[in-house]
């Protein structure tokens, strides 16, 4: 199996007061794919993303990724998953302010174990840090721009080269040009790079630059465009 | 004694206290290693510090007052109480009228006088007679030149504090005197002293209306009391402080080279001439008026309110003191009473100690409280860390690290800050008594400190432990 395939199968989210959240009987996801959830605010988007993560403690069901179940894991399991698989962008960058691009973007190579990986993500960051358009300066990113700490956010989800990219909300945060620059680059980067993006979007912009969308009410997917959601 | 027992007592000192500095410090590099061992925290850890820069700066310095605290305390108790031994070390065995030893020892030791019984010539003679006797200098008080008292006694006890003169030679004369150390006065100066110890610039002052307690005691008191040597009948200065003896006049001939005890400040004259200055025989018969230093003839011997004796071999004055411990007089050692005087404040001491050690940890708990509401601040960028897939013991390493570079920082200010905190002490202290005190950071202050690191260390692993206790997601939408 190519790396990046997602299959899901009987999710269910229950919250507080055991309401249910949301209801995934069945949802694939092939390598390589772009694909936006929408829907309206509330409806279970996030939720979905977060649970496929395996960020969800409550999440029941089964999430496989390349065939690896992953909710049945340990919080620590996971979070080793996350760490090698998964890239992460949300709406708020939720960057270190204080120090560099560099530092935030290349910030699991604070965490990895080996030297040699290390000095890769390292320069993997730096060479997406030029490839986003940021300086790799000395500056602490507090004095840059939304769109460009959106755009550090995005080197540091990548820096260690994930099979696969969960962006929440990403553009929601920022003005027109940015938002556009930030779907071009993330767009341009799977694609180029073969990586499985699922983003959660209300912005069309992304939507129609996705090769698929699904779309959720009420916790439960809604319409599956033809041919790519079973 | 066991084999571990018998190493460890075969061990320098310094070997021990640095095995003992190495075993306070390893639970914190213990922890210090679990949780940065394979990580590079530091950089974001340092962000963090930045961020929170004046927050950080305030708690760093709470850390560090506290921790100067107990330091600077402990140093300073230790620092007077070696210096306070050190100026009793050459005073082997003090003989006086029965009375307080701890009065006693104020006044022949530390030249703080007060009025004392005095010793006749008799009991003098039976100490000065007594074979394991090297020394028996008798001492007399109550005169001053310029605030420094003039204190009468021997050459050979001259010879015996000091060793070899700085300078000069020793008397020779009734009316030539040793400056101390300290005293600003020079070979050859000539002085008159004054009654009492009061400055030579305060006579029209003190004439016009001051009031000195010990002078009036003096003329007051029954014959054969009172630390100045008065003779009876001598008409009542009570109205005049601090009279100047006129037409007595000494000559400083020598210096002696410093001892760090008041009597560095302070200039010895021979005992007969405080006898004569007052009025009273001058210790030796009409024949040998013109003598100096001993023998004495006790018919001829005023009194002296203490006799320092050195013995001939050391182990001889444990029954020269027996042998002295009696009704009509008291023997005692000054380095026991000193030891009976600090066990007393021993208590004291140990309570202040751990009042010193108390607020440092209720400072640091404070500041390790303050620290893990603070990491609420930045709950955000920890859970991130978290969903990305940061090994917890990263994040957390990233809060720990923030609070360990506040404690460490806080605590080497603070032993910084102690030693200059105890050495200004020390020097407020010795002007005002003029024993030498100096307090310096030993290692009793370093194993305090760290102990209270490694502790702190710890403890400070409860902020990330807070800050990691939140939910992930509930934080990532805050």
């Amino acid at each position: 199996m190519s790396e990046g395939t997602l299959r899901v199968a009987n999710l269910e989210v229950r919250g507080e007061g055991d309401r249910r959240l949301l209801a995934v009987p069945d949802l694939s996801i092939t390598s390589g794919e772009t694909v936006v959830i929408e829907g309206p605010s509330g409806a279970g988007k996030t939720t979905l993303l977060f649970a496929i993560a395996g960020l969800l403690d409550r999440a029941k069901g089964r999430v496989e990724w390349d065939g690896d179940e992953i909710l049945a894991r340990s919080a620590r399991e996971r979070a080793a998953f996350r760490r090698e698989r998964l890239g992460l962008i949300f709406q708020e960058h939720h960057l270190f302010d204080e120090v560099g691009p560099l530092v935030n973007a290349g910030i699991a190579a604070r965490y990895g174990s080996k030297a040699n990986k290390r000095k890769a993500i390292v320069e993997r960051a730096r060479t997406l840090l030029q490839q986003f358009g940021i300086a790799d300066d000395a500056r602490s990113v507090a004095s840059f721009s939304g769109g460009e700490r959106q755009r550090i956010a995005a080197a540091r989800a990548l820096a260690h080269d994930p099979a696969v990219i969960l962006a929440d909300e990403p553009t929601a945060s920022l003005d027109r040009a940015n938002a556009d620059r930030l779907i071009s680059d993330l767009m341009g980067f799977a694609r180029a790079s073969g990586k499985t993006l699922i983003a959660v979007s209300h912005d069309r912009h992304l939507v129609e630059a996705a090769d698929r969308r699904v779309r959720i009410v009420d916790g439960e997917i809604v319409s599956v465009p033809e041919g790519s959601v079973s | 004694m066991t084999a571990m027992t018998q190493w460890w007592a075969g061990l320098a000192a310094t070997t021990q206290d640095l095995i003992w500095l190495g075993l306070l410090l390893l639970p914190g590099a213990v922890v210090a290693a679990c949780l940065l061992t394979g990580h590079r925290p530091a950089g974001l850890s340092f962000a963090i510090l930045r961020r929170f820069r004046f927050t950080s700066l305030l708690f760093l310095s709470l850390i560090a007052v506290s921790v100067a605290i107990g330091t600077g305390l402990i140093a300073q108790e230790r620092g007077l109480r070696e210096a306070t031994a050190r100026a009793a070390d050459p005073f082997d065995l003090v003989v006086a009228a029965p009375g307080s030893e701890i009065t006693m020892l104020l006044a022949a030791v530390y030249l703080r006088p007060s009025d004392v019984p005095l010793l006749s010539g008799a009991a003098y003679d039976e100490i000065a007679r007594d074979d394991r006797v090297a020394i028996a200098a008798p001492i007399g008080f109550g005169d001053s030149v310029d605030g420094a008292p003039v204190v009468g006694s021997t050459a050979e006890f001259v010879a015996h504090l000091s060793g070899n003169l700085a300078e000069g030679r020793f008397f020779e004369d009734h009316f030539e005197a040793i400056a101390g150390a300290s005293v600003p006065l020079s070979i050859g100066d000539r002085f008159s002293p004054q009654h009492g110890m009061g400055e030579a610039d305060d006579d029209d002052e003190d004439h016009a209306g001051g009031e000195d307690p010990d002078h009036d005691r003096d003329h007051q008191g029954e014959a054969g009391q009172g630390h100045a040597l008065e003779a009876e009948g001598e008409p009542d200065h009570s109205h005049e402080h601090h009279h100047a003896h006129e037409g007595f006049n000494y000559t400083v001939v020598g210096r002696m080279v410093p001892t760090g005890s008041p009597w560095d400040k302070a200039v010895i004259v021979p005992i007969e001439a405080v006898w004569e200055i007052h009025g009273l025989p001058n210790g030796h018969a009409p024949e040998r008026e013109e003598q100096v230093g001993p023998p004495f003839d006790p018919a001829y011997f005023p009194g002296t309110p203490a006799v320092l004796v050195k013995p001939r071999e050391l182990y001889q004055a444990y029954a020269l003191r027996a042998d002295f411990q009696r009704d009509d007089m008291m023997a005692f050692f000054p380095g026991t009473v000193l030891s009976e005087l600090y066990s007393v404040l021993g208590d004291v001491r140990e309570a202040m100690s751990l009042m010193a050690v108390l607020t440092q940890f209720l400072v640091t708990a404070g500041v390790l409280a303050g620290l893990a509401i603070l990491s609420r601040l930045f709950s955000r960028q920890m859970a991130l860390l978290r969903a990305i897939g940061a090994p917890t013991r990263f994040a957390f390493s990233v809060i720990w690290l923030h609070a360990a570079t506040l404690i460490l920082g806080g605590a080497i200010l603070g032993l910084g800050l102690g030693y200059l905190a105890a050495r200004a002490i020390s020097g407020l202290v010795a002007e005002r008594t003029d024993i030498a005190v100096s307090a310096s950071i030993g290692w009793s202050e370093l194993h305090l400190v760290a102990a209270f690191i490694s502790l702190t260390l710890i403890f400070a692993l409860l902020a990330p432990l807070a800050a990691l206790a939140r939910p992930i997601v509930k934080d990532l939408r805050a």
